[in-house]
């Protein structure tokens, strides 16, 4: 089935961040394995908090690092997945109901499709776009809680549905700079929903799991709870903004900023009389007290966990949550985060990093969990398009109501 | 010499928004006696209130998450409804010096969405008093504890809150019978202050207040502010309206003239005032208040009040100890709830002047909870730390 990829056996993921944009070509091993053959990242520019800002620049910045990636990998690439994120990525729950009408009761795949097209249809405002529709528990005449409601008798079946939808305007936009580069998006994934095919494993979804990725420009989270996707977020906070936060409070420059905080920075303050040595500036010498810098980054990562605390408490969600808390992408390695976080979420909370991920320099790095979530979303997913050419619809791919409902532990590998 | 070619720039633009349902009942009714009303706005998330309403601009909130069918009473919807309308609110507070919010506290849209719309406006450098009314005695304890909390959210978000029971505005009007007529009474005591407020930000008394100095009296925002009012006609006209305000129920214990650390005294009287009317009630005023309470005053003579002489007073109470703990630099706490973070307000106290939002000022900002959260935490917290050398 593979055979209807133009790259062989391999995928092609792109992420445009707004700090990096990453390239990555990855093929599947025997053992469901994946394994890396090229990774090409760039720091971006013409891009704030996930949304293209200017365009040339950003049209440019992708065609250096798409040459850098031929440099090393000389198979040339037609098709990609491309993962989005921005404070524009917004969810609407919807709950469908069907009545079983079989003779015996019994509840037949039929029902099952239907009822999932009942809870899909919702009417959003035209400029959004659905980018997933993720289905969690399906109910038996409004009591029974179940997963997997084929071959069980009822009345009637509903369905609890999720959306994911992001603008439109911004969609397209990142759209045509694939376009641009005569690249062809074979799908848009959510990269919070990337980052966590990633990261979690089985058993970590099944206890109920939180997934933080901790980007550039925008904080993406997913909870799981009751073998299902229980909540998806997005918050416009980011590193940049624990970056300006330094320079602010420093009068510092960006640069000088994001060096302070790349090499002394800690999420957790520190009472101690030691400070950070500036590179001279007009022949005057600069320090930076270490105690206030922890100070700043503590204060900015502690809302940015206690606002998503905030809302998984509200929605009931953190009771479920077993396994505790995963702290991903680039913003996971600053120090100390997964100690703050512990203390926030009041649960165990760790350093996540792609996992079953092959190849030079592939261990241990949570920065690149998008960017790997979405070659295990492609591997499957082209492997799928065999089966279901016709489903592929340009930027809406309502693949994940297998994904969620059925096979959903398949996108684990 | 120069000429403006527009008069209105030199207006302040003052706006009156009421936010949710009661408010915006009590808005109408006042509007109906009101000459030259500033520009209002009604905001509620129930189509039906705006639909009735006279305001001069509707603004629905949460058109998605509610669709226009209300709150439910839960100040929860409110504040979704209000953060989801953000962008809206901000178009209206955008040309504005002076957003006065009025909110009939204890329901849902007003209770949850005032303060996440008072913070919005803040950051759109409007000044924003919020005027609230808590409910009525008979309304229950649940209402009552909402409603408090709520002003206790206002008292975070704006510059200055005035607040005051129903209950007290319907006895200090002195009518009970009928009910419409108590209502009427109650609406009337708040419309009156509005507009007392209003004529003198807006400069047309023969004795008028400057914003600042209203917000220096009202801003010390640990003390809750109250008002009152006397009103008096005919002959020793002026001698009554100063005792009915000297005893007005709805400056009770610390807010009492003569035990508040601070006031601001309008008179309002038909146009027949005599300077001596004015000179004795300030001297007598100033007799009664404690000799080290700062008195602002402001005189409007207008033919409209025909012979009566009014009195609106705005106290402030005895300056009450941080209801909060101050957030010490080292402070590794849970994350406060979003009453108790303090969005930017009184310049002075901050490091940086005004709030820098650095490389994100040319991007659409991101709002949540009423608070810009590209505005780095430490400024909006007032985090203190030793400075960089």
């Amino acid at each position: 089935m593979r055979a209807r990829n133009d790259n062989g056996d391999t995928v092609v993921g792109l992420e445009i961040g707004t700090t990096k944009v990453v390239f990555m070509v990855a093929e599947q091993r025997d053992d469901a394995d994946i394994t890396v053959r090229a990774l090409a990242t760039h720091p971006t520019t013409g891009l704030r908090k996930g949304q293209v800002v200017d365009y040339e620049s950003a049209r440019t910045c992708l065609r250096e690092t798409l040459h850098e990636l031929e440099q090393n990998y000389s198979i040339p690439i037609h098709r990609l997945f491309l993962s989005l994120s921005g404070p524009h990525i917004q969810t609407s729950r919807n709950r469908g109901h069907v009545a079983v009408l079989n003779d015996d009761h019994e509840i037949t795949e039929e029902e099952v499709r239907h009822v999932k097209q009942v809870a899909a249809a919702i009417t959003l405002p035209e400029d959004r776009v659905v980018l997933h529709t993720i289905f969690g528990r399906y109910r038996i005449d409004d009591e029974q809680s179940v997963l997997r409601p084929e071959g069980m008798e009822g009345a009637r079946l509903s369905a609890d549905m999720l959306a994911v939808h992001g603008s439109q305007t911004h969609l397209r936009n990142l759209a045509k700079l694939v376009r641009d580069l005569d690249l062809e998006c074979r799908a848009t994934v959510f990269s919070g929903y990337a980052s966590a095919a990633a990261v979690v494993r089985p058993e970590q979804k099944r206890s109920g799991v939180v997934v933080i990725d901790l980007g550039g420009g925008t904080t993406d989270y997913i909870a799981y709870a009751s073998e299902t996707i229980a909540a998806v977020g997005v918050l416009g906070v980011g590193g940049e903004h624990v970056t300006n936060d330094i320079a602010q409070a420093f009068g510092l420059t960006t640069r000088e900023a994001e060096h302070i905080k790349l090499d002394h920075g800690s999420a957790w303050p520190e009472r101690t009389t030691k400070a950070i040595e500036l590179p001279r500036q007009y022949n005057r010498k600069r320090t930076v007290p270490l105690a206030s810098l922890r100070t700043v980054i503590h204060a900015r990562m502690e809302e940015t966990f206690g606002l998503i605390r905030e809302r998984l408490e509200s929605e009931g969600i953190l009771a479920h949550v077993g396994a505790g808390i995963l702290l991903t992408g680039g913003g996971a390695l600053l120090r100390d985060a997964d100690v703050l976080a512990e203390k926030i979420f009041g649960k165990p909370c760790t350093v996540a990093s792609p996992w079953r991920l092959h190849g030079e320099g592939m261990a241990d790095r949570p920065e690149l969990a998008t960017v790997a979530g979405l070659v295990r979303f492609g591997l499957r997913n082209e492997s799928d398009a065999g089966r279901r050419s016709g489903l592929f619809d340009w930027l809406r791919v309502v693949w994940a109501g297998d994904d969620e409902g059925v096979e959903q532990d398949d996108i684990f590998g | 010499m120069i000429f403006s070619a527009d008069r209105r720039d030199y207006a302040r633009q003052i706006k009156v928004a009421a936010i949710g349902g009661g408010a915006c009942r009590a808005l109408d009714r006042m509007l109906l006696r009101w000459p030259r009303p500033p520009c209002t706005v009604a905001v509620d998330t129930d189509d039906r209130s705006l639909d009735a309403s006279r305001a001069a601009a509707h603004l629905p909130l949460g058109g998605r998450l509610t669709k226009g069918f209300g709150s439910g009473g839960d100040p929860r919807v409110g504040k979704l409804a209000a953060e989801e309308s953000v962008a809206e609110w901000r178009s209206i507070c955008a040309d504005t010096d002076w957003m006065i919010l009025l909110a009939a506290l204890g329901g849902g849209t007003g209770t949850g969405a005032a303060s996440t719309l008072a913070r919005v406006a803040m950051s759109c450098g409007t000044r924003v008093t919020a005027l609230a009314t808590l409910p009525f005695d008979f309304e229950g304890n649940e209402r009552m504890q909402r409603a408090q909390r709520g002003v206790r959210e206002l008292h975070a978000a704006c510059d200055a809150v005035i607040a005051t029971s129903n209950s007290g505005l319907v006895t200090a009007a002195g009518v009970s019978e009928p009910a419409t007529a108590a209502f009427a009474a109650a609406d009337g005591a708040v419309g009156f202050m509005l507009t007392a407020l209003c004529r003198m930000i807006q400069g047309q008394g023969l004795l008028t207040l400057d914003m600042p100095s209203l917000q220096r009296l009202l801003g010390g925002r640990a003390q809750p502010a109250a008002f009152g009012f006397g009103r008096a006609e005919g002959s020793g006209r002026a001698a009554t309206a100063l005792a009915d305000l000297l005893a007005c129920p709805l400056l009770a214990d610390d807010h009492r003239l003569s035990h508040a650390n601070g006031a601001w005294v309008g008179i309002l009287a038909g146009d027949t005032v005599s300077f001596l009317e004015i000179e004795t009630t300030l001297v007598e005023l100033r007799a009664a208040m404690k000799p080290e309470a700062t008195l602002l005053t402001g005189v409007y003579a207008d033919e409209s009040f025909g012979d009566e002489f009014n009195l609106a007073a705005v106290t402030t109470g005895a300056r009450r100890k941080a209801e909060e703990p101050g957030l010490s630099q080292l402070d590794v706490s849970m994350p406060l709830s979003s009453a108790a973070r303090r969005p930017s307000a009184t310049e002075e106290q901050l490091k940086f002047d005004p709030p820098k939002k650095g490389r994100f000022n040319d991007v659409d900002p991101t709002i949540v909870g009423g608070e810009d959260l590209d505005i780095p935490t430490f400024i909006r917290r007032k985090i203190r730390f030793e400075a960089a050398r």
